[in-house]
């Protein structure tokens, strides 16, 4: 009998001890994580969207999140919308990303740019874009199909990576580790504040990789599929750049996604004007659009969306946020932009 | 696979659980399968090494028994077998050299053979069992599983302790030694030494080789700091191991030596070296200073054979000069200290000083430890001519002593105030003999002992040099 209640003592002790470590490190975990307030992968800060909130979602790389500014498409279209793109993020990372989106959103269109497939299969952000990922199954899938091996312990095991951030904790790791990630003003854009002088058309130089190529394709094919079954409308789109893929290549693309049935295409080089950019002043480098940039090519994607998707705003969005939101990315806009300076050697 | 790595921890975790799961009479050879395999991990090519090693040392030893009028041939060949192994692949090289230096010779040139892995250690563990076998002290292991395991037992092949056969062998002939307890306390010892390696060696690791890659480049306050703290990581460091290597151990119901007894609170060098690596100490004492006469041919000769010994010990840690001077070096404080015993004595008659007056204790404590930092200068340096230069920069001051400058050392200041707290806890434990009676005492107390082992792996986890950001640092004593 005495054995027994030792026994069980020892267990009780053994089982509570373990669940106070695994607090502890999950919050360590928490607190030592760097916090993502911008260049995308904000899933902190999408999570504290209301659920069912966003008429639209956007995927991609840095050439959404610098680009596409919810705010302004709600002023243009009255439509919500986020940025859940991520750092040169390759498709089967946005597949990934969609699916975890739609966990807790249920937006009318998704927008996925283009550029990825032609990205390597693992980035140099591989990090970034699946550890701000929320715990899942998602996670663990972009872990072990989307991650280097050597980087994937600490995927699994934060604190690999960042327990030496101890001694370099601001307020605001505390802040949010305690309190959680508050809503993000500018709904997952990044505010580019430069403005660089033009050096004209480029060619990227290629990246394309036939085997990754076709594995990305197969990720776009799921997130057509993924979109049609949820009655979500799939917009495969190219960002306008000054530095491109090679045209034969994007064309013979954008060729193959305009066959799928049920995508919708927009080439935004192939309308380079439309949207009134200028290519001396809009630019923060020949990839990405700063704030004056992006709001002009998101006024010119809400007017697409008018008139090529006829979508409405849900009722389930909350009107004084966006208000904010506006209020916000005015202010940021009415600020004097800076010229590009190169970094002193 | 060092003991501080995920894989090792798993490897132990389930060959403790296997271990547990069989019949006793089955776990002898489990443990030395484990063994092998164990060794096959670290060192596969010279796995053979060790097997016939084994196989060597068990022959000879059966053969002294059964030709009592040969033992002195076995043991010849033993040594030889055992020594030669050790002198090819260790100090062939060094030696070469050496003598081309001296003479001329053109054989200079002679590659240095790889090293196999724990080969200084095994071969003291059978030299030791083979001389006791043949002074008779023990008769010969008979059965070869129980011998095969002995010398190849895993937590102790690669750095020791180095075990002997009275200590060892009885425990493998019981067949039902495993205990709870001492699984507890197996497992405080292993999380006491990882918490010594991740929280202290390897932080102060970052510091010391910061300091030595660049000598010339840091101030004498830096360099002083950094040989400090060698000391501190060194000590850390093997006896991190050596508590993993224990812990490991009892996990399997086997106790091994212990290897240190709070080395840096001796009074004197002397009093170090009988609780600084007791088992290679111990071993050294009874199979060298002793047979060479110890001090019971006048007071000469014993200074002479303290030489001796502690020439050999710098040359078993490494075939370097550097590793002899730091040998040498702690005999010749042996010697100074015999000769200064006397007058000392009378100066602390006219001073009215008790000998254990708290005051000339840590005096003495801080001495002795200032004396070793120097020697461990020699022993952590590249070349003899690398510790000199840092011996000089520190006695002279160069570069000014402020600023001290010591985040250019790798350690930001928030991190040196933790390796210090560290330390100061592990000062804490050692002086008040808390460190060691702790395992033992959170054995029977099932709250604290989970709490603390709790504190152990957080700390860890958090403050721990590992991961992204550290560069793993193998323990000291692989190396050797």
């Amino acid at each position: 009998m005495r054995r027994l209640l030792t026994r069980r003592r020892e267990a009780l002790a053994l089982v509570s001890v373990l669940l106070a470590l695994a607090l502890a490190l999950a919050f360590m975990t928490r607190l030592t994580t760097p916090k993502q307030h911008a260049y995308g992968s904000v899933w902190g800060h999408f999570l504290q969207e209301e659920p069912d909130s966003e008429d639209v979602l956007f995927f991609g790389s840095s050439l959404v999140y610098c680009d596409v500014a919810p705010a302004a498409l709600w002023e243009t279209t009255g439509l919500s919308s986020f940025v859940m793109a991520g750092p040169e993020q390759t498709i089967p990372m946005t597949a990934l990303y969609l699916r975890e989106a739609l966990r807790t959103q249920s937006p009318q269109a998704v927008f996925v740019e283009l550029t990825g497939m032609f990205y390597h299969r693992c980035t140099n952000y591989t990090k970034t874009n699946v550890g701000q990922m929320p715990w899942g199954y998602n996670r663990l899938a972009a872990t072990f199909t989307e991650a280097e091996p050597e980087v994937r312990a600490g995927l699994l095991f934060p604190l690999l990576f960042y327990h030496d951030r101890w001694s370099e904790l601001t307020a605001d790791d505390w802040t949010v580790a305690l309190r959680g990630y508050s809503r993000d003003p500018l709904a997952g854009y990044t505010c580019m504040r430069q403005w660089r002088p033009s050096e004209g058309f480029q060619v990227r130089p290629p990246e394309r990789d036939p085997e990754n190529f076709e594995r990305s394709w197969a990720s776009l094919v799921q997130i057509r599929d993924l979109c049609l079954s949820r009655g979500i409308i799939p917009v495969f789109y190219v960002a306008p750049t000054l530095l491109r893929v090679r045209q034969a290549d994007m064309d013979a693309l954008l060729a193959r996604v305009r066959a799928l049935e049920g995508a919708r295409v927009l080439d935004g080089n192939a309308v380079f004007d439309s949207p009134g950019l200028d290519e001396s002043y809009d630019f923060y480098d020949s990839l990405h659009l700063n704030v004056a940039g992006a709001r002009k090519f998101t006024e010119f994607l809400g007017g697409w969306i008018r008139s090529e998707l006829a979508l409405r705003p849900a009722a389930a969005r909350d009107a004084a946020l966006w208000r904010a939101r506006s209020e916000y990315l005015r202010a940021l806009e009415a600020q004097p932009l800076e010229q590009w300076k190169p970094k002193e050697s | 696979m060092p003991f501080h790595s995920a894989r090792y921890v798993l490897f132990l975790a389930a060959a403790a659980c296997v271990h547990a799961l069989l019949p006793p009479r089955r776990r002898n050879l489990f443990l030395l399968a484990a063994g092998w395999g164990f060794y096959a991990l670290c060192s596969l090519r010279f796995l053979p090494l060790l097997l016939l090693s084994v196989l060597v040392n068990y022959a000879l030893a059966l053969g002294m028994e059964r030709r009592p009028s040969k033992k002195g041939l076995y043991l010849a060949l033993g040594l030889c077998a055992d020594l030669g192994a050790l002198f090819l692949c260790k100090y062939l090289g060094f030696f070469a050299q050496l003598a081309a230096a001296l003479t001329g010779w053109p054989g200079g040139g002679l590659p240095a053979l790889a090293l196999p892995a724990g080969i200084s250690f095994y071969t003291f563990v059978v030299s030791g069992y083979l001389i006791d076998v043949f002074r008779g002290d023990r008769p010969p292991e008979r059965r070869f599983c129980e011998f095969a395991l002995f010398a190849s037992f895993f937590p102790a092949v690669l750095s020791g302790p180095i075990a002997r056969a009275e200590g060892l062998l009885p425990q493998l002939h019981e067949p039902d030694r495993l205990s709870g307890a001492d699984a507890k306390t197996g497992v405080t010892r292993f999380l006491i030494g990882l918490s010594k390696k991740l929280l202290l060696a390897d932080q102060l690791a970052i510091f010391v080789n910061t300091a030595y890659a660049a000598p010339a480049a840091h101030t004498g306050m830096q360099l002083l700091a950094a040989a400090l703290a060698y000391s501190l990581q060194i000590y850390c460091d093997f006896s991190a191991y050596s508590d993993m290597a224990v812990g490991s151990a009892l996990l399997f119901g086997i106790r091994l030596p212990e290897n240190f007894d709070a080395p840096y609170l001796a009074r004197s060098i002397r009093d170090f070296w009988r609780r600084w690596h007791i088992s290679l100490s111990s071993w050294f004492r009874d199979y060298l200073y002793i047979p060479l006469g110890g001090s019971r041919r006048g007071r000469l000769r014993a200074w002479f054979n303290v030489l001796v010994v502690f020439a050999v010990s710098g040359l078993w840690h490494g075939a370097a000069l550097t590793f002899l001077v730091w040998g040498l070096l702690n005999g010749v404080y042996q010697v100074l200290e015999g000769l200064l015993r006397r007058p000392a004595a009378r100066l602390r008659g006219r001073l009215g000083l008790r000998e254990d007056a708290a005051p000339l204790r840590w005096a003495q404590t801080a001495l002795t430890f200032l004396l070793l930092t120097v020697t461990w200068v020699f022993f952590r340096a590249e070349s003899l001519s690398q510790a000199l230069l840092i011996l000089r920069r520190i006695a002279t001051l160069a570069g000014g002593v402020f600023p001290l400058g010591f985040a250019a050392l790798g350690l930001t200041r928030i991190r040196l105030a933790a390796v210090g707290l560290c330390a100061l806890v592990l000062f804490v434990c050692e002086a008040t003999g808390w460190g060691r009676a702790l395992p033992a005492r959170l054995c029977g107390r099932v709250w604290p002992r989970y709490a603390v082992w709790a504190l152990l792996v957080l700390a860890v986890a958090v403050f721990g040099a590992y991961g992204s950001g550290y560069r793993a640092q193998e323990f000291v004593y692989f190396r050797f």
